[in-house]
């Protein structure tokens, strides 16, 4: 596992974002492309947020775990 | 940061702009295609069922008929209205309004067959079918919304789209924000580093070192502390720099950095301040570690330096600067570690303690190197004349001619002084210029009263750099119709071992010229006995401090039977400079020494006054000369002093 980069703030965020992706993508849109897409994005989101290891944030430099102490 | 946060929100606010107006283009282009479609499918409708009304029925249209035909080809939520002559049939799912029968032939009167209206408070799309002569007619309506199944799909799949590229654009404006900071970032630190670093060394510069400095006197306001600041130059580093090259001395610069580094604690900041300048701030530090750093950097820089297989020594001048004692402002620490350094120098040590007792001195050295330059347009500047008397013959053999600046402020100022600033400012030459030329019409003046001599005239090491000297006395003696021969140009031994094959070359050619060359100061140098041999010159003078202690140190009293030997074999002639007394004057006779030239003989004398006092020697033996007695008051007091006369 590679050092943590995203903070708590930044985790919940993502978390709830990605959440609403999954249900909208799961329940609210009928057609069946957009529902994937967003969904699949949802997921991706949430694994991120659960391992809190952001790898644009690596590439970009970013450290929201630092600046906001975690 | 606050950069990339701009970025940030410009690239996202960019992205969300394009997204409404290209979702919104989209989304219209779209329902209006839609729309097309829907009411080319409604008019074909009403076409199909105009078409089967009147294939089947010839009579008035009847309610249930005309529902059979909505439920075979009306769209859902649609409403039907069939018409012939007078006799309307209207068929909704949902309630019929009232008053359309009026509405349609209204409708129908102004020959449109398609378009929109209002129908229980909703918008509807109509078409309409009649046959031509309008008596017979379908018109079918259908709500607008919710009936284009693509519609719903379109909208959806455009704000997910939308969602997804708002999100991917927050992405890549945040890489591309955090991108763009972080190399402005770099540049900047960069930039920073070049403006407080020297570029040569690498070390801090001048900025940061004040900049420092201020930070430790901040800290210093808060608890007491003292600390000092040491400033150092190398001694001879200009040379080094003329004559191996700007390259080595460079390298030679690093190399100090580097040494001067490592002889210092880790929180003490070494600067270069330019050229062969170097500070050294010691945060923390009183007197005695200070002095201790000194001696330090001293020993290490004393270590012969080895620079591209050429071993190098040097030797650098500290002067120490001590807070709170010597000062409270950076400016102040730095000026008064400068007069410190200039301290060191002039006593020849390698590192002093800024000395109060001394300051007015460094305040009047900048002093006069600012009106140095004016000073001899100026008519500040005027010559003493120091009679040499021959001993053989007991004859004034000639004068030394001594360059003296009348300030109108500060009284007299001695050459000691501003000759080496004149030195370092490089107002030498001219002020040289000016002593030739006067000292030249001096002596022809004294040559139409018949005073016959030798003037001679101090040279100062820097003149040894001007190739065209020696055309120029050449034309200053034509000019003034001086023979050469009365002409003596006076070299400090150390000024000719400075660049020996320079001093060489101009002497030969002084020599060829016929002028007469002395050595000056003699036994203060290190001459190496090889070369001197090897120079052209006529006269040599040994330095006052040898004959003035003479009588009283046998040391003294051999070195100067060594030099008269030394010169008598060398082919020239012998002075004696600083003769204080008649037994110095007797015991030197007794050594065979040629000339002598002192105090005990005559002070310096101005213009008038030397010509007076030649007229009165003039070609008279000279045994003890002095019966005004200016000379014997003269004893005991400071040599380096000029005096009126």
């Amino acid at each position: 596992m590679r050092k943590k980069n995203i903070g708590r703030l930044d985790q919940f965020l993502r978390m709830g974002i990605s959440a609403g992706m999954i249900y909208a993508g799961a329940f609210l849109i009928e057609d069946p492309f957009s529902a994937w897409f967003l969904g699949a994005l949802g997921v991706g989101n949430f694994i991120v947020a659960l391992v809190r290891y952001c790898p644009l944030y690596a590439v970009t430099g970013i450290d929201t775990l630092q600046e906001r102490g975690g | 940061m606050r950069l990339s946060t701009q970025l940030l929100g410009a690239i996202t606010g960019i992205t969300l702009l394009a997204l409404l107006v290209f979702g919104a283009v989209a989304y219209w282009i779209m329902t209006e295609a839609g729309e097309k479609r829907r009411a080319e499918l409604l008019a074909h409708l009403a076409g199909d069922i105009l078409a089967e009304f009147l294939a089947r029925d010839a009579a008035a249209p009847d309610s249930s008929r005309v529902a059979a035909l909505h439920r075979k080809h009306g769209p859902p939520g649609s409403l039907l209205a069939v018409w012939r002559g007078e006799a309307v049939a209207v068929v909704a799912d949902g309630p019929v309004p009232p008053g359309l029968s009026r509405r349609l032939r209204v409708l129908a009167g102004e020959g449109r067959r398609r378009g929109r209206l209002r129908l229980r408070g909703a918008d509807h799309r109509w078409a309409m079918a009649a046959t031509p002569s309008g008596e017979a007619g379908v018109f079918l309506a259908e709500p607008r919304r919710g009936t284009d199944p693509d519609a719903a799909t379109l909208r959806t799949r455009l704000l997910v789209t939308g969602v997804v590229i708002l999100w991917l654009a927050v992405w890549v404006a945040l890489i591309l924000a955090a991108l763009i900071s972080r190399r402005l970032e770099e540049k900047n630190e960069a930039l920073r580093h070049q403006a407080l670093h020297d570029g040569l060394t690498g070390l801090p510069n001048r900025t940061l070192l004040l900049d420092r400095l201020a930070q430790v006197l901040l800290a210093a306001r808060r608890r007491p502390v003292s600390f000092a600041l040491l400033l150092m130059d190398l001694d001879r580093f200009k040379e080094i720099n003329d004559t191996l090259g700007h390259h080595f001395g460079d390298l030679l610069l690093r190399e100090v950095g580097r040494r001067i580094q490592a002889s210092i604690r880790e929180n003490d900041s070494l600067a270069r301040l330019g050229g062969d300048e170097f500070a050294v701030l010691l945060p923390d530090t009183g007197r005695e570690g200070a002095l201790l750093c000194a001696t330090r950097i001293t020993r290490h820089l004393q270590r012969r330096f080895s620079v591209e297989g050429l071993h190098i020594e040097t030797r650098a001048s500290i002067g120490i600067a001590l807070y709170p004692e010597h000062g409270d402002d950076g400016v102040t620490l730095l000026q008064r570690a400068d007069v410190a350094m200039y301290q060191a120098k002039r006593s020849g040590n390698d590192f002093a303690l800024y000395d109060p007792g001394r300051d007015s001195h460094s305040v009047r050295r900048l002093r006069l190197m600012g009106e140095l330059r004016e000073a001899v347009s100026a008519g500040q500047m005027l010559l003493h004349y120091q009679p040499m008397l021959d001993l053989r013959s007991g004859a004034v053999s000639g004068a030394e001619v001594l360059v003296r600046w009348r300030h109108p402020e500060l009284g007299l100022v001695a050459p000691g002084e501003f000759i080496p600033l004149a030195e370092q400012m490089g107002a030498i030459h001219p002020l040289t210029l000016w002593v030739l030329e006067t000292a030249l019409a001096r002596l022809r003046a004294w040559r139409r009263e018949g005073i016959e001599m030798v003037l001679s005239v101090n040279l100062s090491a820097h003149c040894l750099q001007d190739a065209s000297l020696p055309a120029t006395v050449e034309s200053l003696l034509h000019r003034h119709e001086i023979p050469p021969g009365a002409l003596q140009l006076e070299i400090t031994e150390s000024a000719l071992m400075h660049d020996l094959d320079r001093a060489r070359d101009m002497l030969g050619r002084f020599h060829t010229l016929g002028v007469h060359l002395a050595i000056d100061d003699f036994g203060t140098g290190f001459s190496s006995l090889a070369y001197l041999r090897r120079l052209s010159f006529d006269e040599l003078k040994i330095d006052k401090s040898f004959v003035r202690d003479m009588c009283s140190d046998p040391n003294d009293a051999s070195i100067v039977r060594a030099v008269i030997d030394l010169a008598h074999n060398l082919g020239c002639r012998v002075v004696a400079e600083g003769v204080e007394d008649d037994r110095t004057l007797a015991r030197l006779r007794e050594l065979d020494c040629d000339r002598v030239q002192g105090f005990y003989l005559s002070p310096p004398l101005a213009a008038d006054d030397a010509g007076r006092w030649f007229r009165d020697h003039g070609h008279r033996a000279a045994d003890p000369p002095d019966d005004d007695g200016g000379a014997r008051r003269d004893r005991g007091t400071d040599r380096d002093q000029p005096r009126r006369s």
